[in-house]
C-alpha cells in the first residue's frame, strides 16, 4: 500500500475519532482480513482484529444474500461493555469502530457511514 | 517417491526425526558452503558421511559438521530408503542428540520460530525411556515433567514454573523432537466423550440395541453405497 | 431420537490444500462460499475468510460440511468450528512440503485443545513429485491410519476419504454420532438441543 493511501487512511480514522470522542478504538481491514491502518487504544492485536472483521463482514454478506437482504452495509456485535460496529467500505475493506456500549447509536451511524464511504473512495 | 523438501521449512532435526525409523541416504544440494552432502542413516544413526564426494571418518569432525549444519537453513534435501548393507558404515553418531545440544536462546528462536508449536497447544509425557540430553535441557526436563504428566501448554508451564515462554516453547520443541512428549490428544485424553460433549444439563441417552445400527454404521453403509455407484 | 438432526465435518488445512474443493467435491447443494479477493500473494486469486458450507444426506440423515479458512490469523474459526464435530478432515497438499509445520500447528492446536476424531488428507496425489501418505504420517506423528492420499478434485476420492473419516470415529466409539446429534447450532457453539421452527 502506498504511503499516501496509508495516510489517508489514518486521517480518516482520526477524523472519526474526533467527530465521536466516545469512540475507543477504530480499524481498516482487507475484505480478506489484512489489518490497513489502525487507531485502536488498547493492546488488542490488529491482525487478529482485522481478520476478525472480515470473517464477520463475510459471513454478513452471505447472510444477507441468503435472506434477500441486498449489498450488505453494516454488521454489529453487542456486549454488556461496549458495541463493535462493522462497517462495508466499498468492496475492498471494512471499516470496524468500537464503542461503549452506552453510545448514541444514531450519531455513530452517522459519522461511521460517512468515513466508510471516503475510505471506500481511498481504496 | 522420496521424502524431498528444503530447509527452510524443517529444521535439519525435524528431518531427521522424521526419518528415525528409515534407512537411506539423505542427500543435500547446495547447504551452505556445500555442494553436496550424504548423510548414510540407519535409525537415526549417522552411519557414513560423504562430504563433496568425500568420505568423512573422523567422528568429532562428523559431529561438528552436524552442529554448523543445525544453523543452517537454506538447502534443499531429498530422502531415499536404502537397504542397510548398502550404506557406508563407519561412524555411529546419535543425530537427534548431537543437533539438540544448547546454542543461546536467541539463536534457537530464531531457528526453530517457524516449526515451534502454538503456546496452547498441549503436551503429555511420550515414553519412558530418556535419551541423552544436555544440562540445560534435562534441568528443565526435571522440573516439567510432573506438570506434563497430566498434559499441559506452554502458557501455563511458564507461568507455574516461572520461566520465560520463549524458552519453555523452544525447550518443549526441543523434547518433543526428541520424542519425549507428545500433543495430547484431547479424543484420546477424553475418557468417556459422552460426558465431555454433553455435560450439561444431562441428556439421557437412548441405549441403542443390538439389532439396530448404529448412526456411523448407517452413515458408512450410505457412503459406501455412493462410492459403488459413482 | 430425532432423525434428521444434523452432524458435521470440519474440513480444515493451509491455503491452498483443497478445501474449498473438497466441499464441493462432496455437496449436493450449492456450496456457500465467504471467498473474498487475496490482497497477498498466496498462489490464488480469493481466499476462504469465514467458511465453506456444503451439506450431503446420509441414509436421511444430514451431514454438514465446514470448510475453514487457511491463514493463521483466522484460528479462531477453527475452534468455533470443531467444537461438537462428528469429525475433522486436515487437508494439506503432498507437493507443498513448506505447508507441514503450519498444517502441523493447526493440528495440534485443535486436537489437543478440543476432543474430536480427526484424519489427515494429503492431496493432490494425481501429482508426479509428491510425498506419500505414509511419510507425511512420519512427520506429523501420526498413525499410518490416520493419513490417506486424497485427489480433492475427484468426488469418489473425497468420498473415500470420508468413509476412512468415520471409519476411525466408529472404531473410537460405535455410538459417538448419537452422543452428538443434535448438539451443535450454526456456527458450532454446543447447546442443548436444536429446536425446530
Amino acid at each position: 500500500m502506498s504511503v499516501g493511501k496509508q495516510e489517508a487512511l489514518q486521517n480518516a480514522l482520526k477524523s472519526l475519532r474526533i467527530a465521536i470522542p466516545e469512540v475507543r478504538g477504530a480499524l481498516v481491514a482487507s475484505t480478506d482480513g489484512l489489518p490497513m491502518a489502525q487507531n485502536l487504544s488498547g493492546n488488542e492485536d490488529p491482525n487478529r482484529v482485522a481478520a476478525m472483521a472480515a470473517t464477520a463482514l463475510g459471513l454478513g454478506k452471505r447472510i444477507s444474500d441468503t435472506l434477500n437482504g441486498g449489498t450488505l452495509t453494516e454488521t454489529s456485535v453487542s456486549g454488556t461493555e461496549g458495541q463493535i460496529f462493522l462497517y462495508a467500505a466499498g468492496n475492498k475493506g471494512v471499516l470496524v469502530v468500537v464503542t461503549p456500549a452506552n453510545v448514541n447509536i444514531g450519531l455513530v451511524h452517522l459519522e461511521a457511514r460517512d468515513a466508510a464511504r471516503s475510505i471506500a473512495n481511498i481504496l | 517417491m522420496a521424502v524431498f523438501g528444503n530447509l527452510t521449512e524443517f529444521p535439519l532435526v525435524e528431518v531427521i526425526g522424521m526419518l528415525e525409523r528409515r534407512c537411506g541416504i539423505l542427500r543435500f544440494s547446495n547447504l551452505g558452503s556445500y555442494r553436496s552432502l550424504e548423510f548414510h542413516m540407519n535409525n537415526a544413526q549417522l552411519q557414513g558421511l560423504l562430504v563433496n564426494g568425500n568420505v568423512i571418518r573422523d567422528g568429532m569432525q562428523a559431529k561438528n559438521l552436524l552442529l554448523e549444519l543445525a544453523n543452517i537453513r537454506d538447502g534443499q534435501f531429498e530422502f531415499q530408503r536404502a537397504p542397510v548393507n548398502a550404506l557406508i558404515n563407519d561412524l555411529a553418531i546419535g543425530m537427534t542428540q548431537t543437533l539438540l545440544q544448547r546454542a543461546t536462546l536467541d539463536d534457537e528462536w530464531h531457528n526453530f520460530r517457524e516449526s515451534l508449536p502454538d503456546p496452547e497447544t498441549r503436551f503429555t509425557l511420550a515414553t519412558q525411556e530418556l535419551v541423552w540430553l544436555d544440562d540445560d535441557l534435562q534441568s528443565f526436563w526435571f522440573q516439567a515433567e510432573p506438570l506434563l504428566e497430566y498434559g499441559i501448554n506452554c502458557n501455563d508451564l511458564a507461568q507455574r514454573l516461572q520461566l520465560e515462554p520463549r524458552m519453555v516453547l523452544v525447550s518443549l520443541y526441543k523434547l518433543r523432537a526428541a520424542g519425549i512428549i507428545r500433543p495430547v490428544r484431547r479424543m484420546q485424553e477424553v475418557s468417556n466423550p459422552r460426558l465431555d460433549i454433553a455435560a450439561k444439563p444431562a441428556i439421557v441417552q437412548p441405549v441403542p440395541t443390538q439389532h439396530k445400527p448404529t448412526l456411523v454404521s448407517r452413515l458408512l453403509g450410505a457412503l459406501r453405497l455412493i462410492g459403488k455407484t459413482s | 431420537m430425532n432423525e434428521s438432526k444434523p452432524l458435521k465435518v470440519v474440513i480444515s488445512g493451509p491455503v491452498g490444500a483443497g478445501k474449498t474443493t473438497f466441499v464441493q467435491s462432496l455437496s449436493e447443494i450449492p456450496v456457500v462460499n465467504t471467498d473474498e479477493t487475496a490482497s497477498e500473494d498466496i498462489g490464488k486469486a480469493t481466499t476462504t475468510v469465514a467458511l465453506d458450507f456444503g451439506m450431503l444426506t446420509l441414509d436421511g440423515i444430514p451431514i454438514h460440511l465446514f470448510g475453514t479458512p487457511g491463514q493463521d490469523r483466522f484460528d479462531f474459526m477453527w475452534e468455533i468450528l470443531c467444537e461438537g464435530a462428528l469429525g475433522l478432515m486436515l487437508l494439506v497438499a503432498g507437493d507443498r512440503p513448506q505447508d507441514f509445520p503450519h498444517a502441523r500447528r493447526i493440528l495440534e492446536f485443535i486436537t489437543s485443545r478440543i476432543a474430536v476424531p480427526f484424519l489427515l488428507g494429503v492431496t493432490r496425489q494425481d501429482l508426479p513429485r509428491v510425498w506419500e501418505p505414509e511419510d507425511v504420517a512420519e512427520y506429523f506423528d501420526l498413525a499410518p491410519e490416520q493419513v490417506i492420499g486424497i485427489n480433492a478434485t475427484s468426488s469418489t476420492s473425497s468420498l473415500l476419504a470420508t468413509v476412512r473419516l468415520l471409519e476411525l470415529v466408529e472404531a473410537y466409539d460405535p455410538f459417538y454420532a448419537e452422543n452428538l446429534q443434535g448438539h451443535y447450532d450454526f456456527g458450532g457453539t454446543v447447546i442443548k438441543s436444536v429446536k425446530k421452527t
